[in-house]
């Protein structure tokens, strides 16, 4: 079953020009007017249960393909329907099946404890008292906000104000999840707990997560499809696994040598040194020139090998050579 | 009912909100006595050289009269169309237009909530204070209360209307301060900041009475002799403004959903 169908959306924003030509009092008159394209004709689907990335470039159209799925803003042309409905129509049922995190804002009240603001989003959604204290205590365990409940909001890490945005954003048990680059300025040890809780949503309540970020990890964590989106239009719509397979396009061979080396050997076409060192060495295969297995070979037969790696690329190099093949 | 907890919930949260942060409390009570202050000290200065009346009324009614619009500015619905801009400039908009409810109303009960504090908390001492200073304006106490309680509401809803079509406007202009500084100096000279409405000339009276900027003060004016003639004729003209502001800002703010434009998207 679609959770999220869109088809053939678009949005257009119209800005204001000067005709650089003409005096003040033109262009007081007469304003030109020309169009940006930030979404292009995108058609998609997404099932309940999936975790999917909506990933781009900066200017690429997320958010606003984000915002037209949350009926903040209304699309120029297209179909858009999340859980059955249209969001520009049904805004405010829409918003009792869909929670929503942007990472950069806030929607907590800053100088009260998370209790407070758990207590606003209960009233909000219609929540009597006693069912507005069973789900903050519920969210309280699920997410471990236990130790600074009762801090004011403005008193809390990066991390724990993230963990609390997510909590309240659940407090109405949505259907879907939109998270708009939820990892923003977290250290790792905070990213990680923040995807480790977002993967047990998605597994063990059934929340469908639509996530947009910059950070691949979180892609690779999380989100088992990716969608990638530039310029408007939706270039690639795979799994994150198959995404990975089929554009990985070099390899990573790391190589500890038995011997300290004296001097590096030369390599043949398609295999490039990235580390030089004593003890180690990294080379990079091109596999559109030679093959993993024939390229084994030659180092094997160059290297008295002590200990060696085959990495794939990483997917942010992946994705970044399809933007800029894009 | 729900609709009646949730406005409730949302005021006293804003309100716990707003008074962590006990400077803007002294800040506010500074703000009122030190006006109260001057302004008895100039007025009664000027009642005195005039001989005791100005326009047929006494230093004390003036004194009640003005008083009441410092105390309204205290609880300060005017900044409502300022913390809408804030909200669309910054885009901290978006964070309420995917939720259940109606960004307008969450907007009012949150100026409410950051106002009412400081407003109920300077009145009653301020109110105790000027009894003990001046005495009871002459007035029908049971006429007063009533007229009063509902001029004020009324006054109040006007406002938050006006300061929302004025704020609203910041979907569609971004930077309404310049709309915001003419209708609030209209708000202020007609509502009796600067001058008490006894003082006022018969066409500003006039223009204070008719105006939806004078109607948002007219609890200025209940503390006047003429108030027990004009309330119901006042009251109603309020009624007007309600239905011809409510109206406007609702078209204004469907179409102001179709206007919303956010930072990275």
């Amino acid at each position: 079953m679609n959770i999220i169908e869109v088809s053939n959306l678009k949005k257009e924003y119209k800005y204001k020009v000067k005709d650089k030509e003409r005096g003040f009092l033109y262009n007081l008159l007469n304003e030109d007017t020309k169009s940006l394209s930030a979404v292009n004709d995108i058609s998609f689907s997404i099932k309940k249960g999936e975790t999917v990335a909506f990933i781009g470039p900066n200017g690429a159209g997320k958010s606003t393909t984000i915002k037209m799925l949350t009926g903040i803003l209304y699309p120029t042309k297209g179909t858009i329907k999340v859980c059955g409905l249209t969001p520009i129509v049904d805004r405010d049922k829409l918003a009792y099946k869909i929670g929503t995190v942007f990472g950069q804002r806030s929607q907590l009240l800053p100088n009260l404890p998370l209790t407070e603001s758990m207590e606003m989003f209960g009233a909000m959604y219609d929540m009597d008292k006693n069912a507005i204290t069973e789900r903050t205590k519920e969210l309280v365990d699920l997410f471990e906000l236990s130790s600074f409940i009762d801090q004011p909001i403005r008193k809390l890490s990066l991390g724990q104000r993230m963990r609390a945005e997510i909590a309240v954003s659940l407090f109405h048990k949505p259907e879907i999840i939109f998270l708009d680059e939820p990892t923003i300025g977290l250290d790792v040890v905070s990213k990680k707990n923040l995807r480790d809780l977002l993967r047990r949503i998605n597994e063990e309540q059934g929340v469908t997560i639509f996530l947009t970020s910059h950070d691949t990890e979180d892609i690779e964590s999380i989100c088992d499809r990716c969608i990638i989106i530039n310029k408007g239009n939706i270039i690639i719509d795979l799994p994150t696994k198959k995404l990975i397979n089929e554009y990985v396009k070099s390899k990573k061979i790391s190589i500890n040598p038995i011997n300290e080396l004296k001097k590096y050997p030369d390599l043949t076409d398609g295999l490039t040194y990235l580390v030089k060192e004593k003890n180690h060495v990294e080379i990079k295969v091109e596999n559109s020139i030679i093959s993993t297995k024939d390229a084994m070979q030659i180092l094997i037969e160059k290297f008295d090998i002590d200990d060696i790696n085959i990495e794939n690329e990483s997917l942010e190099s992946i994705i970044r050579g399809i933007y800029e093949k894009s | 009912m729900k609709k009646v907890r949730f406005a409730s919930t949302v005021i006293k949260l804003f309100m716990k909100n707003q008074i962590q942060d006990k400077t803007n409390i002294i800040l506010d009570i500074f703000n009122m006595f030190s006006r109260c202050f001057i302004v008895f000290l100039l007025y009664a200065y000027i009642f005195e050289i005039s001989g005791g009346m100005v326009n047929g009324v006494d230093y004390k009614t003036t004194m009640w009269s003005m008083f009441i619009y410092f105390c309204i500015m205290i609880l300060n619905l005017r900044r409502l169309d300022r913390l809408i801009m804030a909200d669309v400039k910054s885009g901290n908009v978006e964070m309420f237009m995917n939720k259940p409810i109606n960004y307008l109303k969450i907007s009012f009960y949150k100026v409410i909530g950051q106002g009412i504090f400081s407003f109920i908390f300077i009145s009653l001492i301020g109110s105790i204070l000027m009894i003990l200073i001046l005495g009871i304006p002459n007035v029908n106490l049971i006429v007063f209360t009533f007229t009063f309680i509902l001029t004020f509401i009324f006054g109040q809803i006007i406002a938050l209307f006006l300061y929302g079509i004025i704020g609203i406007m910041a979907f569609f202009i971004e930077d309404i301060s310049p709309i915001h500084w003419i209708v609030d100096k209209f708000v202020m000279v007609l509502g009796g900041s600067y001058l008490p409405i006894s003082m006022f000339p018969p066409i500003m009276k006039v223009i204070a009475y008719v105006s939806p900027f004078g109607a948002v003060n007219f609890a200025t004016s209940t503390v006047y002799e003429s108030w027990n003639d004009e309330w119901i004729y006042r009251v109603l003209l309020q009624l007007v403004w309600i239905v011809i502001l409510g109206g406007i800002l609702y078209i204004l703010y469907n179409k102001s959903k179709k206007k919303a434009m956010i930072n990275g998207g």
